[in-house]
């Protein structure tokens, strides 16, 4: 079954769909520099409304081992993600990691990545025998997204699912991951 | 006799600039080497002396685990590790302790040899009030670090080392009015009035520090001249409202740190070509070549400080030694300000 992550999710809407998909994840984004992160409190408020998930943490580049030591020590996360080239991307915190890959392809550390999920972002091909968990590509979901000829031209284990933020309370981007999934058939 | 009473009552209070500069020194180690968090107490008295045998070791190594630094980053550390780290923030606090028996018995004695004027005493005691002041900053600083989040918070810091300027300024001022003989041209204010200034920027810069030592903003952006690509970063407002920036943003912090690093420059290098053409006092004259000198230096320092802290870790070498240099040209900002103050028309 493919993976998939909800990327950044700052909803409750959002959160408690992914929350009753098989083999879904919710990233919750800790940068506070990202337009769609969560505060402590926030996220403490998502979670309290959701059943067993399975929660990562998500970090910018510029925050700290401490920090994201801090954060992860809040939450029950099953895994963490930053950047590939951040300083803490060799860091060890007992959950899954999860790596993002940014456009430059950056030269693979094969200890770095043999435990880790990498997550390319659209268009940006793995390089062959890769050691890696799992690889999923990112994906931005707007109206534009047309799912069926994704799924034929993408090889990947799992989609990193960026959802449009969320304009007002309330409203989400359920229907177009509806759309989606039904095609994946997840 | 004055001559000689001035002179002694000076040496004292220069000590006084040299110990404190000092101290800001092992401030900047204990920071740049995660120490600050390792003694878990505040004992004035007590805390003099380290633990003595295994077992004072192991008390004060089972209160570190107890804290959030332990915890969540320093889990596993050894005794070994710890006596590491124990070391630097005991001797920073050695060394406050010491600096106010140097501060407090001198001053005693020049009262009762009368060295000092009741009026001048009562000036000298705001020496006091600032470092019993500093001395409770820094408690409540590392106190935040113990609590939930395993660091300092890095407006505290900022607080601790504007204090520390304040402290040195003041007894930098302190001493150069026993030690320096009054000027008694006069000196157009158009020079004086821009020192002033650059003292400003130098202690804005200074808060800028704190706060990129704070947050640990170098590592974010190792970059130079632009921030990881870019001439000004995308991220620079994103917080709102736009003040919180400055106290939060790392983006924020260092691009306005290297904004006025820039700035500081120009107006040193302006302030010396300038001082070329006009009339200055004899000390400026010598001493402006220090301060262009101090201020080249400490761009180089800060450059090749961010650039090694690519590595994911601020080199602790270069951070105190750019740490060192920003009060060094603070206390030679301050006393070439100072030369021009004694005039008489």
């Amino acid at each position: 079954m493919m993976l998939l992550k909800a990327a950044s999710v700052n909803n409750l809407t959002d959160a408690r769909y992914f929350n009753v998909l098989d083999n879904a994840y919710i990233g919750l984004n800790f940068d506070a520099l990202n337009p769609k992160n969560v505060t402590i409190e926030k996220a403490t408020q998502l979670i309290e409304w959701l059943f067993e998930p399975l929660l990562v943490a998500e970090f910018g580049l510029h925050q700290t081992k401490e920090e994201i030591a801090f954060i992860l020590n809040k939450f029950p996360f099953s895994g963490w993600q930053v950047d590939i080239e951040h300083p803490c991307s060799h860091e060890d915190f007992g959950i899954q990691k999860w790596l993002t890959i940014n456009d430059k392809l950056a030269f693979f550390d094969a200890t770095l990545t043999q435990s880790a999920y990498l997550i390319f972002s659209e268009g940006n091909v793995p390089p062959q025998h890769l050691e890696c968990k799992a690889i999923l590509t990112d994906i931005v979901l707007d109206e534009h997204t047309h799912a069926a000829g994704m799924l034929t031209t993408l090889q990947t284990d799992g989609w990193n699912l960026h959802l449009p933020l969320e304009e007002r309370p309330g409203w989400s981007s359920i229907d177009l991951v509806n759309e989606l999934l039904e095609h994946i058939g997840h | 006799m004055n001559e000689h009473k001035n002179k002694v009552v000076g040496i004292w209070l220069l000590i006084g600039v040299g110990m404190i500069f000092f101290q800001v020194i092992l401030g900047g180690i204990t920071r740049l080497t995660e120490s600050g968090l390792s003694i878990t107490e505040w004992d004035v008295v007590s805390g003099t002396l380290p633990p003595l045998n295994a077992s004072q070791w192991n008390e004060v190594f089972e209160a570190y685990k107890a804290s959030p630094q332990y915890e969540l980053v320093n889990q596993g550390m050894s005794l070994s590790q710890f006596k590491m780290i124990y070391f630097w923030e005991y001797v920073h606090r050695l060394w406050a302790r010491l600096l106010g028996f140097v501060f407090l018995l001198p001053f005693l004695f020049f009262i009762i040899k009368r060295y000092i004027k009741p009026i001048e005493a009562l000036k000298y005691l705001s020496i006091f009030v600032l470092g019993g002041l500093q001395a409770m900053v820094g408690w409540i600083m590392v106190k935040s670090g113990l609590v939930d989040m395993p660091w300092v918070a890095p407006g505290k810091l900022t607080l601790h080392l504007l204090l520390a300027s304040a402290l040195y300024i003041l007894t930098l001022r302190f001493a150069l009015e026993k030690l320096t003989p009054k000027e008694t041209k006069y000196y157009p204010k158009f020079l004086r009035g821009n020192i002033y200034f650059l003292l400003i920027l130098i202690i804005v810069q200074i808060s800028l520090g704190g706060m990129l030592a704070g947050w640990k903003a170098a590592l974010a952006y190792p970059t130079w001249p632009t921030m990881n690509g870019e001439w000004v970063p995308t991220d620079l407002f994103a917080l709102k409202p736009s003040w919180k920036n400055f106290l939060e943003n790392k983006a924020t912090i260092q691009f306005f740190h290297r904004i006025t690093a820039y700035i500081i420059i120009f107006y040193v290098v302006f302030i010396y070509l300038k001082s070329q053409s006009m009339p200055v006092p004899k000390l400026f004259k010598r001493g402006r070549h220090i301060m262009l000198l101090l201020a080249i230096l400490q761009v180089l320092l800060g450059i090749t400080t961010l650039y090694l802290s690519k590595k994911g870790e601020v080199p602790v070498l270069f951070g105190v030694l750019h740490q060192a240099c920003a009060f060094l040209l603070l206390m030679w900002t301050v006393a070439l300000h100072y030369w021009f103050k004694y005039k008489e028309a």
